[in-house]
């Protein structure tokens, strides 16, 4: 009874293989600019802001200059600190922005670690308010998580590489100076790849209200009990009192194969032979309905 | 002692479903034809394989006689003033027992609460101390290791309170710098190769084999194949090698040592 049983089982409830096509990776280390705090068309930047720009991990700083082009058309050059651990180009006027536009600021193509050619730089347009950013932003922090595998040619290598692909939905955000000046912190707390405590994990301008983040973590950082933590930092660099919440997910291991279960705690043996003496009274039903039909059409 | 496992279930249970007439748990129920009913039609399906999960999910938690015949230790929020008649009543704590009924201790326990416990036995008040980064609310505002001022990190970025511990510094990358190779050993052909970081910097691509060997190490690679002594010609001549027969004898073949500035994450 048991190998119909399991036959039959697996049959009828056929494994699937989750393993995503493969997509295409991004450009092979290239030292690109990723996203602008505050970004461009932004409305509602304090004066006393620092702007910031977030580019690839390959991207080196080699003091090419940060431009702000003030409301009357004035260029000033002015002095910018890289932060290299969050790949985070950033410049703050010397004096507070006068209420108004629009301001321009560009941030530079910079060059990779090992890359002679320049990656992209970018520009953002905006314009600022009569009031100062004062107070730490407001985060509910991360309210969900959601994992796959993501197989994607890695460009470098022309080789596949595996990604335990993220998806944290994100709570509500908000600041005095602004929502379009956070900047979103993220840290997995539990897992392989935290340790015993909690290790960053990425620092992008915070998505879209509505839209969630993504960490794409390798395989050996992401199997088991993933959970993540995250705040939100604005742009006088105050944080936001929401790291105390997790979201936690439970990932497994590819290969994956979802089939022949048919209850959770269900006794393996047993229940593949209930399936199974299913499956045959199905059988017996279908080759009997059949013969009817037989029969009947051959009558005259 | 009571030895039944109420997670794995080794022979077919009778199940109950309690329902608003109950009144305590060590008031044993009365037979209904349903329950009777209900009981004998489940008893069928575990015989026939059908699971337990399957079962409480379809019909609600499951009862055992030996929950019914005995009240349960409660496991309450706040503390219970546990009279000398009703301890001596009551058995030992039992894991399996705490998971039967819940809500229904809950609702006897706020009872037993609103009876037995006098005023005088309330929680204790959260005496206000000042926030550290612990996962708790020490200055009893309500919040969680709130406004707790960020380390900077020796090498750039700073450490935030999470979950109650301050996290680690922020690296640029975890592995690898995008876009950067080490040199690594291959069994065959040239015995020479390159792995390349990922464009994430995450993790290495698998050793790709080199059309050709560096002058420097041409002989080496020739007359030694893949041997110590071509990863110390590697060493030798600057380049930042996989680390395959551990010649810094510190039992890690997955290293990369040698002039791995642009290579490593670390600053």
């Amino acid at each position: 009874m048991r190998p119909i049983a399991a036959g039959a089982a697996c049959a009828s409830l056929f494994g699937i293989l989750a393993l995503a096509a493969p997509a295409r990776g991004a450009p092979c280390g290239q030292p690109n600019l990723v996203d602008m705090v505050p970004p461009d068309k932004a409305t509602d930047v304090p004066p006393n802001a620092t702007l910031a720009a977030h580019y690839t991990a390959s991207a080196d700083y080699l003091g090419e200059p940060v431009v702000l082009v003030l409301p009357d058309g004035e260029e000033q050059t002015l002095p910018a600190t890289f932060d290299a651990t969050e790949v985070r180009l950033s410049i703050t006027p010397g004096a507070p922005l006068a209420p108004g536009g629009p301001y321009v600021v560009r941030w530079p193509a910079l060059r990779g670690l090992n890359a002679a050619a320049p990656g992209t730089g970018g520009q953002a347009t905006f314009s600022v308010v009569t009031t100062p950013d004062s107070a730490p932003p407001m985060f509910d922090g991360v309210a969900a998580a959601r994992w796959h595998l993501d197989r994607s040619t890695n460009d470098c290598t022309d080789s596949i590489e595996e990604r335990f692909v993220f998806d944290l939905d994100l709570g509500a955000a908000s600041d005095d100076g602004g929502r379009d000046g956070l900047t979103l912190l993220l840290f997995q707390t539990s897992g392989p790849g935290a340790g015993d405590g909690s290790v960053p994990v990425l620092a992008r301008a915070l998505p879209p209200e509505g839209e969630s983040a993504e960490v794409a973590l390798p395989a050996g950082d992401s199997v088991g009990r993933i959970c993540f933590a995250g705040l939100v930092r604005d742009t006088t660099g105050q944080v936001s009192s929401s790291a105390d919440r997790e979201a936690c997910v439970e990932t497994t291991a590819p290969p994956f194969f979802q089939g022949c279960e048919l209850a959770p705690n269900a006794r393996p043996a047993a229940a593949g032979s209930m399936f199974g003496l299913l499956a045959v009274v199905l059988a017996v039903v279908a080759v009997v309905l059949a013969g009817r039909r037989r029969r009947g059409r051959s009558r005259p | 002692m009571h030895s039944t496992d109420t997670a794995t279930p080794k022979k077919p249970q009778q199940f109950s479903f309690v329902g608003p007439s109950r009144v305590h748990d060590s008031v044993r129920a009365p037979a209904h034809p349903l329950t009777l009913t209900c009981a004998a039609l489940c008893a069928a399906l575990i015989g026939a394989g059908c699971g337990r999960t399957s079962l409480d999910q379809a019909f609600g938690t499951p009862v055992t006689d030996a929950a019914v015949d005995r009240p349960v230790d409660r496991p309450v929020d706040g503390p219970v003033d546990h009279s000398a008649d009703r301890a001596a009543d009551r058995p030992v704590d039992h894991p399996a027992d705490r998971a039967i009924d819940r809500s229904a201790d809950r609702r006897d326990a706020t009872a037993d609460l609103a009876v037995d416990r006098p005023a005088d036995h309330a929680p204790p008040a959260c005496v206000p101390e000042p926030e550290i980064c612990n996962g708790l609310d020490d200055d009893c505002n309500g919040s969680i290791d709130e406004n707790l001022p960020a380390i900077p990190c020796p090498n750039g970025g700073s450490q935030y309170c999470v979950a109650g511990h301050y996290s680690d510094c922020p690296q640029r990358c975890e592995v690898c710098v995008p876009g950067s190779a080490r040199t690594c050993f291959t069994s065959f052909c040239t015995y020479w190769g390159t792995q390349p970081c990922a464009p994430d910097g995450r993790s290495f691509g698998p050793c790709q084999e080199a059309k050709s060997v560096p002058p420097e190490c041409q002989a080496v690679a020739q007359n030694m194949q893949r041997s110590a002594a071509l990863e110390q010609c590697c060493l030798m001549n600057g380049y930042c090698c996989v680390d395959t027969f551990d010649l810094d004898n510190d039992g890690d073949r997955n290293e990369m040592i040698g002039n791995c500035g642009a290579v490593s994450c670390a600053p």
